[in-house]
């Protein structure tokens, strides 16, 4: 793709400080502020909640920044994981103020308007490698959630629409579609610095019913709907394969 | 006024007469029919009723001294109140048409019905189709309408594809796939058909689609051409993406509502709705052309005429997704839009040039005004951050049809009017695309209904209901324009002053305007009581609503 993402970094930052939109929107920083090859230790501490990352999932340890990425346990490739949020102090002031449109452009740890757990990953030396960005389906309703597998077509567009590789994932016993429509692919994209990957669910796992059969009552947060995004820099080796058990 | 009221009556007389052949013959809805639609008054053949989509009927055997005895002839509870996914069906306005005494209506399970209106029927469903659709769908909501052509009823699917059905059989006959839902594409507003062919909006912009119109072969769903609302670069308006992450590509402007047509121009007019996403604006600062816009397409090739954007980039989440209408002025015709920026709007329909924007929301905000030579907003493009007052607003107007009275001369506009001061979505299980039951101090909003003349844009009657309007607007050549507020009642109005002329309460609030239609010489309303999102959870429930259920029902009235 046309766009680095460590060029990105240098772009964004110049777009933030020109854009025509609200400034208070512009001083919050957000993971497109972030670019492969930042030093930990330069990043501005101007988000919050930091901790160590699992994978796309939940935070765990606390961190006071990234700079603590040591703390963390390094993955199979050698790269710490680290969580963290969007500072929420907009969104306060705005909610106080009764400014809708900052409510909404502020609200939560949001890509593309979707609620997402986004993560980044350092190597030893304390250099951005890699982000994650996977949609947080915690305490959102499920008419909410039901749209998740639609980020992966948009994160899809945001490097460029041509150009990626996909492959529907073979549905794992029980997988069904959800009533007339099922998502399940993964794409993967290289551009100049970094390895691409978008996965997206839209379906049914085993046991997941919108009717239960013992009351019949209408279960709506029956079904799954997500995507997790990977930006990995081209240099990064791959996972070592686990040896299986002998 | 005289003039108008005589040629009604003559409309009337012939629609009677046709009336009467077409339940003899049961002639098909052909090319010709749908143009001449005005004069069969009997019938609804189109979603708005004509193509100028005035949603206006010349029927006025109900009229204002008569109206107290409308009474409900027949009901049918209809199914698919919830959805799995927890979605309340059928938000969109979407109303039965009528043809030669039966109507065809979706439920909100999806299922396409056809029922028999005539007195005296004994099984009022004729037959039901469940195509592309299934119960509990939970991402698929049952946002679906319907055309009529030849013998055949063509059904929308929100999974992208359209369903030819046998209007005498019920069997299904064809299905296509206009564009592919994985996109994020789907398919809300009914379609329209215009000679040969059967247009289409494509919907889908919360989950990163671009609007698109498509033209398909009426009859074997060919594609003939698409048009898309937002430019991509080296088009016209693609400089007001001024992005780096080709935002265009999934930059909304989605079609939720039906066009208009106008066969002497060859020109559809569509609204395009809000950029996405609607809350931010990083990625693509500029105007966003041309979603929120009013755009005019040749229905032959596609081709853009015109495009007149109301407003610039993702203001107060405004979405333009609202009908237009096409309506006769003194300067010749032309196109009118109550805007969800709270101006009234009429563009010349040839050139899209504009002419008139009178507000109807005092102390809007959102602007410091509109040119009055150009339409634009004046200082709009640079003063984002000055306007997010939030107060007053017209809330999801957009889905809210609009009427025009040939009697009156007037268009009329229905919305619900409070203060768009925060969203609270933890508040509402409703459709997150919904923002209407979203807003901080909701329980205040009430019922915002304005009539104004399209020749100089200039307000004749206003009237502010207790309740807010959910659905939309019908006019009829008696005297009466009939719409419903969200505790669940619908209202016939002084088409002149707006002043109430007689209500019925129902139990429910409705999503679709009523309709009006006639079977061997007497006037019937329908209306789709209920089938609303709002309903499970409404944020701002007062006392006087408790009443107010999440039902589904076919309510026809007549005079008793």
């Amino acid at each position: 793709m046309r766009r680095l993402s460590v060029c990105l970094a240098a772009s964004v930052l110049a777009l933030v400080s020109t854009s025509g939109t609200a400034l208070a929107q512009a001083e919050r920083l957000e993971i497109w502020d972030l670019a492969l090859g930042m030093n930990a230790a330069e990043i501005p501490n101007r988000f919050v909640d930091y901790a160590c990352g699992t994978n796309g999932g939940p935070p765990s340890r606390p961190l006071r920044h990234f700079s603590d990425f040591a703390m963390c346990r390094p993955d199979a490739r050698g790269l710490y994981e680290v969580y963290f949020r969007y500072d929420d102090e907009q969104e306060y002031v705005a909610r106080a103020l009764e400014q809708a449109a900052l409510i909404q452009a502020s609200a939560g740890t949001r890509v593309y308007g979707f609620p997402a757990i986004v993560t980044v990953l350092f190597d030893a030396g304390g250099v951005l490698q890699g982000m994650r960005i996977v949609t947080d389906p915690r305490g959102v309703r499920p008419e909410i959630r039901d749209d998740f597998w639609a980020l992966g077509t948009v994160l899809r567009h945001h490097y460029g629409a041509d150009g990626w590789a996909c492959a529907g994932l073979p549905l794992a016993e029980g997988e069904r579609p959800v009533s007339t429509f099922l998502v399940k692919d993964r794409c993967t994209k290289s551009i100049d610095g970094a390895e691409l990957s978008v996965e997206r669910r839209y379906l049914q796992r085993r046991g997941q019913e919108f009717i239960d059969e013992r009351t019949e009552a209408v279960v709506p947060e029956a079904f799954e709907s997500l995507t997790s995004f990977e930006m990995i820099a081209s240099g990064v080796a791959a996972p070592v394969p686990v040896a299986p058990p002998p | 006024m005289t003039g108008r009221r005589t040629g009604s009556a003559l409309l009337l007389g012939l629609g009677v007469a046709l009336s009467a052949a077409s339940l003899a013959r049961a002639e098909p809805v052909t090319a010709e029919r749908l143009l001449g639609a005005a004069s069969e008054p009997q019938n609804w053949l189109l979603p708005h009723g004509t193509y100028d989509a005035h949603r206006y009927s010349a029927l006025d055997r109900i009229d204002r001294s008569n109206v107290s005895r409308l009474r409900v002839v027949f009901s049918l509870p209809l199914g698919g109140a919830l959805q799995g996914g927890g979605n309340y069906v059928a938000a969109l306005p979407v109303n039965p048409l009528v043809a030669d005494g039966f109507l065809y209506l979706v439920e909100g399970s999806g299922k396409v019905l056809k029922i028999d209106a005539r007195p005296g029927a004994t099984t009022r469903i004729v037959w039901e189709v469940e195509a592309g659709q299934d119960n509990l769908d939970a991402w698929l909501q049952a946002r679906r309408g319907l055309a009529l052509i030849d013998d055949k009823v063509v059904s929308i699917a929100s999974d992208g594809s359209l369903h030819w059905i046998d209007a005498n059989s019920g069997e299904l006959v064809q299905s296509v796939q206009v564009a592919d839902p994985s996109t994020g594409y789907s398919i809300a507003a009914p379609p329209l058909v215009v000679g040969d062919r059967i247009i289409v909006g494509g919907h889908g912009a919360d989950r990163g689609a671009r609007g698109q119109l498509d033209a398909l072969d009426v009859r074997t769903g060919a594609p003939l051409w698409r048009a898309y609302a937002v430019p991509e670069p080296g088009q016209p308006g693609a400089e007001t993406w001024a992005d780096f992450a080709d935002a265009w590509r999934h930059g909304g402007g989605g079609f939720s509502q039906t066009g208009a047509y106008d066969a002497e121009t060859g020109l559809t007019v569509w609204s395009a709705g809000a950029p996405f996403p609607v809350g931010d604006s990083r990625f693509r600062p500029g105007a966003d052309a041309f979603a929120n816009s009013a755009i005019a397409v040749d229905v032959a090739t596609g081709e853009r005429r015109w495009s007149f954007q109301y407003t610039p980039g993702p203001f107060e989440g405004f979405s333009e997704a609202g009908p237009v209408q096409i309506v006769p002025t003194e300067a010749g015709r032309a196109v009118a839009h109550f805007a969800h920026n709270g101006s009234y709007y009429v563009l010349d329909l040839e050139t899209g040039a504009f002419r008139t924007a009178t507000p109807y929301l005092p102390g809007s905000t959102w602007t410091a005004g509109i040119d009055p030579a150009t339409g634009a907003a004046v200082a709009a493009a640079s003063a984002p951050a000055a306007v997010p007052q939030g107060c007053p607003n017209i809330r999801s107007l957009p889905e809210f049809a609009s009427s025009y009275s040939a009697r009156t001369g007037l268009s009329y506009g229905a919305g619900a009017e409070g203060c768009d001061l925060a969203f609270q979505p933890a508040r509402t299980v409703s459709n997150s695309g919904w923002r209407g039951a979203f807003y901080a101090g909701a329980a205040s909003a009430i019922g915002s209904l304005a009539a104004a003349d399209p020749s100089t844009g200039a307000l004749i009657a206003e009237r502010r209901l207790d309740f807010p309007l959910h659905a939309g607007m019908l006019a009829t050549a008696g005297g009466l324009v009939f719409t419903t507020t969200a505790d669940g009642t619908l209202h016939a109005l002084n088409d002149e002053s707006l002043a109430t002329v007689w209500s019925m309460p129902f139990a429910s609030l409705t999503a679709s305007p009523p309709i009006t239609f006639a079977v061997e010489g007497e006037q019937y309303l329908a209306v789709l009581v209920g089938g609303n999102s709002f309903v499970g959870a409404l944020s701002y429930k007062p006392p006087e609503m408790t009443i107010v259920q999440p039902l589904f029902v076919l309510a026809v009235l007549g005079l008793r």
